[in-house]
């Protein structure tokens, strides 16, 4: 650009420059700036300096003797870490429990919150609570009911006649009482999506169904489910991805413990960085932990792709 | 068949056996939230007895100690929780409906890539940000405030508020604006005067969903502050910590921790339904 044009350009101001037609192409960049900027700054960044972090060895404690090594804190935790494949182990076995309880019992609130006549309004504002209210709270009055010698649950097996079990520091029971707290928790969302999913079929089909002596069974398998089903993936993917979070419930009933059979990635990369300092470590942890949420989202993408066309 | 209407459809009618097993579920979801409350009003006695006693003569001293002004007053946490929550609330829906209406409005060649973009964030796992989080607010020296918290549940809620407002924005037909414009309102008074009171309803959701995200979150909260921004379920976390477990004291935390999600979640109720199934009923 030659000195003259510049010179022109700044003689004749900004309010010029800004001609009405600019101002139109500008205004979307402008409103959505500050929304790019806080999600840039507080997410993206990170996220992605996130990666760098994860190829050095470096420790809060010893900041000075910090080297970059490449992947090699990969390698450790793939090959070396017994942790890391226990807190993967728990994480998916977790993750796969809970859905397919979450769907089983949604899919049946949901049928049966359609077909209540009167009161359907209180009766799923009832089932939502549970989904409200803070895990960390719930989690507590779980922790109360799991306890081993005044938990409800201990108290209502024994009437039945079966022994106390200590439901919280043994591996099998730990497990299960993690997966039924968050059942419980998080029901509602599923139970929700389906309802509003079912709420908009049209009724003509399930009039013609009807008309054509189909009976309930054949109206679930053959025309409900087919046609919920594209909301179901959604909210599957997104339950999916929560899943492999969890942090709040695990954090309250067990620490992770006994060991580390309950431990979720979220808290094993809060133990690596806030008591062993380990940086790297704990940034190739969650490097981990995004590839693989990442992968189960394209994987559903595909999923949804593959029935639509 | 007599019943005649409600028989077709996709629900179970409420035969016999489907309305007992509405009740299960209904016990089912609110005997934890109900024993929660039931157990911080019991004292240490009631609380150990086998079998567990359901009717109780209330003691409340815990809620004096809380709510109270003392030293274990926990007054200072529900105020940070408090604050954090409403700016949060209030960044979030002004941030997020400014780009919503950008996407809602404008149609030009980067939007669909932007909006994908912002949504995609939510696919990553929030904890990813945590450890450089940590180093930038150390350096920055502000850990241990409640900025950064603000901040941090900001960003957090942004892809999903944007997509909520963007849906309500769609719905205002445009020629409402252009009749405003016309009556010679400039845009960011017909913004105000008329766009934003029709979305009413989509504030009401949105704001509903990010103030209970933001009073309930733990994570962060955990992690990032230490003494001073400390919010009320780190304080309930803390008290887990410590080698003899209260459990009175403990329910009395949760139950405050619970009483404004319950409050705002019952009242409110249809907006929250609605923003919950936005995302996937589309």
């Amino acid at each position: 650009m030659n000195t003259g044009a510049v010179q022109k350009t700044a003689r004749r101001g900004g309010r010029s420059w800004l001609t009405p037609a600019r101002k139109q192409t500008m205004a979307p960049y402008l409103l959505m700036a500050p929304a790019f900027a806080i999600l840039g700054g507080i997410l993206v960044y990170p996220s992605l300096y996130n990666i760098y972090l994860s190829m050095w060895k470096w420790r809060l404690t010893t900041p000075h003797l910090s080297t970059f090594v490449g992947f090699a804190n990969y390698v450790h935790l793939l090959t070396f870490d017994p942790d890391f494949w226990q807190v993967t182990r728990f994480s998916l076995g977790f993750t796969v429990a809970t859905i397919a309880l979450e769907f089983i019992i949604g899919v049946a609130s949901a049928l049966l919150l359609y077909g209540l006549v009167r009161g359907r309004r209180l009766m799923t504002s009832f089932l939502l609570t549970p989904y409200m209210v803070a895990p960390i709270a719930v989690g507590l009055g779980w922790r109360l009911m799991w306890d081993r010698d005044i938990g409800i649950v201990n108290f209502l097996i024994t009437l039945v006649g079966i022994a106390k079990v200590n439901w919280l520091a043994e591996t099998g029971p730990a497990f299960w009482a993690i997966v039924i707290c968050e059942v419980w928790r998080s029901t509602p969302f599923v139970t929700m999506i389906l309802l509003a999913g079912i709420t908009a079929l049209p009724n003509e089909v399930f009039e013609a169904a009807h008309v054509d002596g189909a009976n309930r069974v054949q109206v679930f398998r053959r025309i409900t489910f087919p046609l919920i089903l594209p909301p179901l993936v959604v909210a599957l993917l997104f339950q999916t991805i929560f899943k492999l979070r969890v942090f709040d419930i695990p954090y309250i009933l067990t620490e992770g413990g006994p060991g580390t059979s309950t431990m979720p990635y979220g808290l094993y990369i809060q133990r690596i960085y806030f008591r062993y300092f380990d940086v790297g470590n704990a940034a190739a942890t969650s490097v981990v932990l995004l590839v693989l949420g990442a992968g189960i989202a394209f994987a559903y993408l595909r999923l949804i792709q593959d029935r639509d066309g | 068949m007599a019943r005649g209407e409600e028989q077709i459809g996709p629900g179970i009618p409420s035969f016999p056996a489907a309305r007992g097993a509405m009740l299960v579920l209904l016990a089912f979801s609110l005997f934890p939230i109900v024993w929660i409350m039931l157990t911080s009003v019991k004292n240490e006695t009631a609380i150990f007895s086998i079998p567990p006693t359901l009717f109780v003569s209330p003691d409340f001293s815990s809620y004096w100690k809380f709510l109270g002004f003392g030293n274990e007053s926990a007054l200072r946490f529900i105020w940070n929780s408090t604050l954090i929550a409403v700016v949060t609330t209030f960044l979030t829906l002004l941030v997020s409906s400014l780009a919503a209406y950008a996407f809602s409005r404008y149609r030009f060649r980067a939007s669909n890539y932007l909006l994908f973009f912002m949504l995609a964030t939510r696919l990553l796992p929030p904890v990813t940000a945590v450890v450089p989080l940590y180093l930038l607010f150390r350096y920055l020296q502000i850990l241990d405030t409640r900025l950064i918290l603000i901040l941090i549940y900001t960003a957090l809620n942004i892809p999903f508020g944007t997509w909520l407002m963007k849906a309500f924005f769609d719905g205002i037909p445009k020629e409402l604006e252009e009749a405003a414009a016309l009556d010679g309102c400039g845009a960011l008074r017909t913004l105000a005067k008329v766009t934003f009171p029709l979305a009413s309803s989509g504030i009401a959701a949105t704001s509903i969903f990010v103030f209970l995200l933001a009073w309930n979150e733990f994570m962060f909260a955990f992690m990032l502050t230490n003494v001073h921004a400390r919010t009320i379920p780190v304080r309930l976390a803390e008290t887990m910590g410590e080698m003899q477990v209260f459990w009175q004291d403990m329910s009395t935390l949760a139950t405050l921790i619970m009483l404004p999600a319950l409050l705002v979640g019952f009242f409110m109720q249809r907006y929250l339904i609605r923003a919950l199934t936005a995302g996937a009923v589309k």
